[in-house]
Protein backbone atom coordinates (compact mmCIF):
# COMPACT_ATOMS: atom_id res chain seq x y z
CA UNK A 1 0.00 0.00 0.00
CA UNK A 2 2.37 2.70 -1.45
CA UNK A 3 1.53 6.23 -1.74
CA UNK A 4 2.94 7.72 -4.75
CA UNK A 5 1.63 11.15 -4.12
CA UNK A 6 4.34 11.74 -1.40
CA UNK A 7 8.50 12.90 -1.87
CA UNK A 8 10.85 10.07 -0.37
CA UNK A 9 11.55 10.07 3.52
CA UNK A 10 14.77 11.41 2.69
CA UNK A 11 13.26 15.18 1.89
CA UNK A 12 11.95 15.26 5.34
CA UNK A 13 15.18 15.40 6.64
CA UNK A 14 16.49 17.93 3.59
CA UNK A 15 13.36 20.26 4.71
CA UNK A 16 14.39 20.33 8.60
CA UNK A 17 17.98 21.03 7.65
CA UNK A 18 17.00 24.22 5.70
CA UNK A 19 14.20 25.79 7.69
CA UNK A 20 16.17 27.01 10.27
CA UNK A 21 18.22 29.61 8.00
CA UNK A 22 15.50 30.07 5.83
CA UNK A 23 13.41 31.34 8.77
CA UNK A 24 16.41 33.28 10.37
CA UNK A 25 16.60 35.09 7.26
CA UNK A 26 12.80 35.83 6.93
CA UNK A 27 12.32 36.88 10.14
CA UNK A 28 15.48 39.04 10.00
CA UNK A 29 14.59 40.53 7.14
CA UNK A 30 10.52 41.29 8.65
CA UNK A 31 12.13 42.82 12.01
CA UNK A 32 14.62 45.01 10.20
CA UNK A 33 13.40 46.81 7.47
CA UNK A 34 15.84 49.38 7.26
CA UNK A 35 18.56 46.74 6.64
CA UNK A 36 20.63 48.00 3.59
CA UNK A 37 22.82 45.38 3.51
CA UNK A 38 20.43 43.35 1.33
CA UNK A 39 21.65 41.58 -2.02
CA UNK A 40 20.33 44.41 -5.12
CA UNK A 41 19.55 41.98 -8.45
CA UNK A 42 17.70 43.13 -11.58
CA UNK A 43 14.65 40.95 -11.28
CA UNK A 44 11.51 40.38 -14.13
CA UNK A 45 8.07 41.34 -12.98
CA UNK A 46 5.21 40.88 -14.03
CA UNK A 47 3.60 43.54 -12.23
CA UNK A 48 5.44 46.14 -10.65
CA UNK A 49 4.86 50.03 -9.47
CA UNK A 50 6.55 50.70 -13.20
CA UNK A 51 3.72 48.83 -14.80
CA UNK A 52 3.31 45.44 -16.87
CA UNK A 53 6.23 42.87 -17.67
CA UNK A 54 9.39 45.40 -16.69
CA UNK A 55 12.82 44.60 -15.12
CA UNK A 56 13.39 46.14 -11.79
CA UNK A 57 16.06 46.71 -9.55
CA UNK A 58 15.27 45.57 -5.95
CA UNK A 59 16.37 43.21 -2.94
CA UNK A 60 15.93 39.93 -3.08
CA UNK A 61 16.86 38.58 0.14
CA UNK A 62 13.26 38.47 1.62
CA UNK A 63 11.98 36.45 -1.77
CA UNK A 64 14.64 33.89 -0.49
CA UNK A 65 13.37 34.20 2.35
CA UNK A 66 10.13 33.40 1.51
CA UNK A 67 10.55 30.88 -1.32
CA UNK A 68 13.35 28.89 1.17
CA UNK A 69 10.72 28.98 3.96
CA UNK A 70 7.61 27.32 2.01
CA UNK A 71 10.03 25.13 0.53
CA UNK A 72 11.22 23.57 3.77
CA UNK A 73 7.93 23.39 5.37
CA UNK A 74 6.59 21.62 1.60
CA UNK A 75 9.06 18.77 2.20
CA UNK A 76 8.37 18.90 5.22
CA UNK A 77 4.60 17.98 4.97
CA UNK A 78 4.59 16.46 1.81
CA UNK A 79 7.55 13.36 2.28
CA UNK A 80 6.33 10.29 3.15
CA UNK A 81 7.15 8.22 6.63
CA UNK A 82 9.80 5.80 6.49
CA UNK A 83 6.63 3.29 7.94
CA UNK A 84 3.67 5.43 6.06
CA UNK A 85 0.80 2.86 5.56
CA UNK A 86 -3.00 3.48 5.12
CA UNK A 87 -3.58 4.37 9.23
CA UNK A 88 -0.67 7.11 8.57
CA UNK A 89 -2.36 8.50 5.08
CA UNK A 90 -5.52 8.58 7.18
CA UNK A 91 -3.85 10.49 10.41
CA UNK A 92 -2.23 12.81 7.14
CA UNK A 93 -5.62 13.55 5.86
CA UNK A 94 -7.34 14.44 9.68
CA UNK A 95 -4.44 16.50 10.31
CA UNK A 96 -4.54 18.50 6.97
CA UNK A 97 -8.23 19.14 7.42
CA UNK A 98 -7.93 20.25 11.13
CA UNK A 99 -4.88 22.68 9.88
CA UNK A 100 -7.17 24.39 7.01
CA UNK A 101 -10.42 24.59 9.67
CA UNK A 102 -7.95 26.38 11.65
CA UNK A 103 -6.33 28.39 8.86
CA UNK A 104 -9.75 29.67 8.12
CA UNK A 105 -10.59 30.45 11.91
CA UNK A 106 -7.61 32.24 12.27
CA UNK A 107 -7.64 33.83 8.72
CA UNK A 108 -11.56 34.91 9.56
CA UNK A 109 -11.09 36.27 13.21
CA UNK A 110 -7.20 37.94 11.88
CA UNK A 111 -9.54 39.70 9.39
CA UNK A 112 -12.38 40.91 11.86
CA UNK A 113 -9.84 41.98 14.77
CA UNK A 114 -6.53 43.15 12.62
CA UNK A 115 -5.72 46.69 11.03
CA UNK A 116 -3.29 48.66 9.49
CA UNK A 117 0.55 47.52 9.30
CA UNK A 118 -0.91 44.67 11.67
CA UNK A 119 -3.27 43.20 9.39
CA UNK A 120 -0.40 43.57 6.60
CA UNK A 121 1.75 41.49 9.02
CA UNK A 122 -0.85 39.46 9.47
CA UNK A 123 -1.41 38.21 5.99
CA UNK A 124 2.41 38.04 5.23
CA UNK A 125 2.59 35.43 7.99
CA UNK A 126 -0.42 33.70 6.85
CA UNK A 127 1.13 32.55 4.14
CA UNK A 128 3.17 29.80 6.30
CA UNK A 129 0.02 29.41 8.37
CA UNK A 130 -1.28 26.66 7.15
CA UNK A 131 1.83 24.41 6.88
CA UNK A 132 3.36 25.45 9.82
CA UNK A 133 -0.07 24.03 11.86
CA UNK A 134 -0.13 20.75 9.44
CA UNK A 135 3.02 20.19 10.20
CA UNK A 136 2.85 20.80 14.29
CA UNK A 137 -0.46 18.57 14.12
CA UNK A 138 0.28 15.73 12.33
CA UNK A 139 3.88 15.06 13.93
CA UNK A 140 2.35 15.64 17.26
CA UNK A 141 0.01 13.16 15.97
CA UNK A 142 2.57 10.63 14.88
CA UNK A 143 4.74 10.79 17.94
CA UNK A 144 1.47 10.07 20.32
CA UNK A 145 0.77 7.15 18.24
CA UNK A 146 4.34 5.81 18.56
CA UNK A 147 4.45 6.65 21.78
CA UNK A 148 1.14 4.58 22.71
CA UNK A 149 2.37 1.36 20.85
CA UNK A 150 5.51 1.59 22.64
CA UNK A 151 3.74 1.60 25.92
CA UNK B 1 -5.45 -18.85 16.85
CA UNK B 2 -1.88 -18.48 15.27
CA UNK B 3 -0.29 -16.75 18.42
CA UNK B 4 2.21 -14.35 16.41
CA UNK B 5 3.16 -10.96 17.94
CA UNK B 6 1.37 -7.28 15.96
CA UNK B 7 5.12 -6.80 14.70
CA UNK B 8 4.78 -10.33 13.50
CA UNK B 9 1.28 -9.68 11.58
CA UNK B 10 2.67 -6.20 10.39
CA UNK B 11 5.37 -7.83 8.40
CA UNK B 12 2.93 -10.30 7.49
CA UNK B 13 0.55 -7.87 5.43
CA UNK B 14 3.14 -5.01 5.03
CA UNK B 15 1.79 -2.48 7.32
CA UNK B 16 3.42 -0.78 10.56
CA UNK B 17 3.13 -2.12 14.30
CA UNK B 18 0.77 1.08 15.47
CA UNK B 19 -1.42 0.23 12.42
CA UNK B 20 -2.20 -3.26 13.68
CA UNK B 21 -2.56 -1.74 17.15
CA UNK B 22 -4.94 0.88 16.20
CA UNK B 23 -6.72 -2.02 14.27
CA UNK B 24 -6.94 -4.03 17.79
CA UNK B 25 -7.75 -1.54 19.71
CA UNK B 26 -10.42 -0.03 17.44
CA UNK B 27 -9.71 2.95 16.90
CA UNK B 28 -8.95 2.28 12.85
CA UNK B 29 -11.29 0.18 10.78
CA UNK B 30 -9.04 -1.45 8.04
CA UNK B 31 -9.23 -0.57 4.17
CA UNK B 32 -10.87 -4.02 2.38
CA UNK B 33 -7.67 -4.94 0.86
CA UNK B 34 -6.04 -4.78 4.48
CA UNK B 35 -8.87 -6.79 5.81
CA UNK B 36 -8.28 -9.65 2.69
CA UNK B 37 -4.87 -10.04 4.22
CA UNK B 38 -5.34 -10.41 7.85
CA UNK B 39 -8.14 -12.68 7.04
CA UNK B 40 -5.70 -14.88 4.55
CA UNK B 41 -3.34 -14.77 7.70
CA UNK B 42 -5.76 -15.78 9.71
CA UNK B 43 -7.75 -18.29 7.35
CA UNK B 44 -10.50 -16.48 8.79
CA UNK B 45 -13.87 -15.01 6.76
CA UNK B 46 -12.90 -11.14 6.31
CA UNK B 47 -16.41 -10.24 7.75
CA UNK B 48 -14.43 -11.96 11.10
CA UNK B 49 -12.33 -8.73 11.28
CA UNK B 50 -14.74 -5.99 10.77
CA UNK B 51 -16.78 -5.57 13.64
CA UNK B 52 -20.38 -3.78 12.86
CA UNK B 53 -21.31 -1.52 15.99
Amino acid sequence: MKTNYLLPPCCKIIGWCMLLPFMAIFLFVLSDSSYDGDIVMKVFAVVSDDGWFKFIETGILFEIGIIGLVSSLSLISFSREKDEDEYIEKIRLQSLVQSLMISCIVLILGTLFLYGISFLLFTLLNMFFLLITFVLIFNIRLAKLRNSCDE
Amino acid sequence: MLNITQQQLADMVKVSRQTINAIESGKYTPSAILAIKIARVFKKPVESVFLVE
